[in-house]
């Protein structure tokens, strides 16, 4: 078990974002987190991330309760673009490799070729498209066991995210993870192992896509639309 | 911490490169045209006054903007603790006071320089430094009261950082990212100096001395609380604030 | 490729697998990808791709060498028997559906035999 998340709650001063969550994380496994906006998923992945701290509850990563420096091996990707406007794309690079043992830069100039950027290109003069690409790129050069993409699709153009898919799943193996929000379902339906639906801040449903679809008959977006 | 520090110092380069420019503006006037000279002078020292109270408070503005923009996360993933991240910040302001300091001392030597210069009396120059050598090797100067001096206005701005950052990190802990978060931190940066100033009074009159009076008491008083301000600031940053 | 998203995503790449073999355009013999090229091919995860070789191996349609891979099986009459168990399949939809209309199978012999194929647009 990578992750292991035990009565986890989340109040704000204004509303409770989490409530009780309880989750297991697997290795090898691919999860996708659905849930419309404000449902709990974004301040859950920031929990596990570490830029907010639950109000009540655990979270045990590879066995030990979460600390700062599990981040080292923890890859978030938040949906806001949160890249310095003085940052050119090589000196992103640079940065995670200042900071990331697990960060290879190497490999990270090859992605940026692939999805069609170049190092010299400024930061703050990218597009939504091809700063949403710089994330991905960015976060899928480190060689993390836990990969918590919020809305990787968001603001790509259809034909890119078929790239994007192929670099997760490239790096997708027996001992890492990913979390993936999204609301485009039917984007990770094929390749999701377990679907988690969340609403309103809590958990309803946690379940394999292969039994339902071979037990119930079910589509993910059969489910989705259930119980939701 | 050092590439932590690396980084923050990046993001105040423009103002750096900025009051440089400033500065050498400044300086070629005063070198090309002897008439206006006094004036320019006069003038370079009051931006210097407004430089060096913005640089003071750069630090606090950036970190702010960090939390808005949610750059913020830029900090927060990484695998360091919140002490580092906050102590980079404060180590890479005082660089950068420093940095501005010795910018201004640097155009205020080449300005005496000029001027020396330009009136062809090197000899002067010599005597100049000469006496100021002796001054200072004389033990002219009260080099106690010079150097509580100086740490009280290191303190005095340290505390000016250290309220600055809890304000800021409260009201985002408030507010997170309402229109609103900026104002009240600075309401609450005032609230709370008002507080540590009525500890200094209170502390003046329990110790029986004066304020003014650069006693040890209050320099000991403005440590311990810059270093109890930090510590609030980084537990409530640690469990509270979502970036 | 486009899933149903009703039937678990390891039948339908089998599917397409075996429809490769019977068209000739997997020979036997042949390598065929990692379960990793296999997962990014099919967009599917390495869990599903495991899951399609072992299935496929348990029917007797490939075999894995350790450390080198897998492979479609050599016998030519195991491609032959794939042909025969989909044709027979889809024939039997085919009846099955016919037949809940209404027909027999007499009229749909002769119906196959008046049916003009329609030219590809």
């Amino acid at each position: 078990m990578i992750l292991e998340c035990r009565g986890l709650n989340k109040t704000f001063i204004s509303k409770k974002a989490v409530i009780d969550f309880n989750l297991n994380i697997t290795e090898g496994k691919i999860y996708g987190l659905l849930g419309e906006n404000g449902s709990g998923k974004t301040t859950w992945m920031k929990m596990v991330a570490g830029l907010t701290k639950p109000t009540s509850g655990d979270i045990i990563f590879k066995g030990h309760i979460w600390n700062y420096q599990d981040k080292g091996t923890i890859a978030y990707m938040s949906t806001e673009p949160f890249f310095y406007d003085f940052m050119t794309i090589a000196s992103v690079g640079k940065y995670y490799q200042d900071f990331f043992d697990d960060f290879d830069m190497q490999k990270y100039l090859k992605l940026i070729d692939r999805i069609g950027l170049n190092e010299n290109m400024k930061v703050k003069a990218l597009s939504t498209g091809m700063t949403a690409k710089l994330k991905v790129a960015v976060t899928m050069a480190r060689k993390a066991t836990l990969y918590l993409l919020d809305e990787p699709l968001n603001g790509i153009d259809y034909k890119s995210r078929e790239e994007i898919i192929s670099i997760i799943l490239e790096e997708a193996a027996d001992n890492n993870s990913f979390v993936i929000s999204t609301h485009l379902i039917e984007e990770i339906e094929s390749f999701v192992d377990e679907a988690i639906f969340v609403k309103n801040g809590e958990i309803l449903l946690q379940t394999d896509l292969e039994k339902e679809r071979a037990e119930n008959g079910k589509s993910i977006k059969d489910i989705y639309l259930e119980i939701m | 911490m050092g590439k932590i520090i690396k980084y923050e110092w990046r993001k105040q380069r423009t103002s750096r490169l900025i009051i440089l420019f400033g500065l050498l503006i400044g300086l070629i006037t005063f070198a090309i045209n002897e008439r206006i000279a006094f004036a320019v002078s006069i003038i370079l020292m009051l931006c210097g006054l407004l430089v060096i109270f913005y640089t003071g408070i750069e630090s606090l503005l950036v970190f702010n903007k960090d939390l808005r923009t949610k750059q913020s996360h830029m900090l927060w993933m990484l695998p360091k603790s919140v002490w580092e991240i906050l102590g980079g910040k404060f180590l890479a302001a005082i660089l950068q006071m420093l940095f501005v300091f010795a910018a201004f001392t640097a155009s205020g030597f080449a300005c005496l320089t000029i001027a020396i210069a330009q009136s062809g009396r090197l000899k002067l120059l010599m005597q100049f430094i000469k006496n100021s050598a002796r001054a200072l090797l004389n033990a002219d100067v009260d080099w106690k009261m010079l150097v509580q001096f100086m740490m009280l206005c290191f303190l005095s701005w340290t505390l000016i950082i250290m309220i600055g950052f809890l304000a800021i990190i409260i009201s985002r802990t408030l507010f997170l990212n309402s229109k609103f978060s900026g104002l009240f931190s600075v309401i609450l940066f005032f609230v709370i100096n008002y507080i540590v100033e009525r500890g200094c009074f209170f502390i003046s009159k329990v110790f029986n001395v004066s304020a003014l009076d650069l006693h040890p008491f209050i320099l000991v008083y403005y440590a311990v609380v810059c270093a109890v301000l930090f510590g609030i600031s980084g537990i409530l940053a640690d469990k509270k604030l979502s970036v | 490729m486009n899933y149903n998203a009703e039937i678990p995503i390891y039948l339908q790449v089998i599917q397409d697998i075996k429809k490769k073999m019977v068209q000739g355009r997997i020979i036997p013999g042949e390598k065929l990808p990692s379960s990793r090229e296999l997962a990014i091919l099919y967009k599917i995860n390495q869990n599903t791709a495991a899951r399609i070789y072992r299935e496929m191996e348990m029917a007797g349609y490939c075999f894995t060498r350790r450390g080198i891979g897998t492979f479609v099986s050599e016998e030519k009459e195991m491609f032959e028997k794939i042909k025969e168990e989909m044709a027979n399949e889809l024939l039997h939809n085919f009846m099955t559906g016919m037949k809940d209309l209404g027909y027999q199978k007499g009229d749909i012999i002769s119906q196959i035999a008046d049916y003009k194929e329609e030219k590809a647009k």
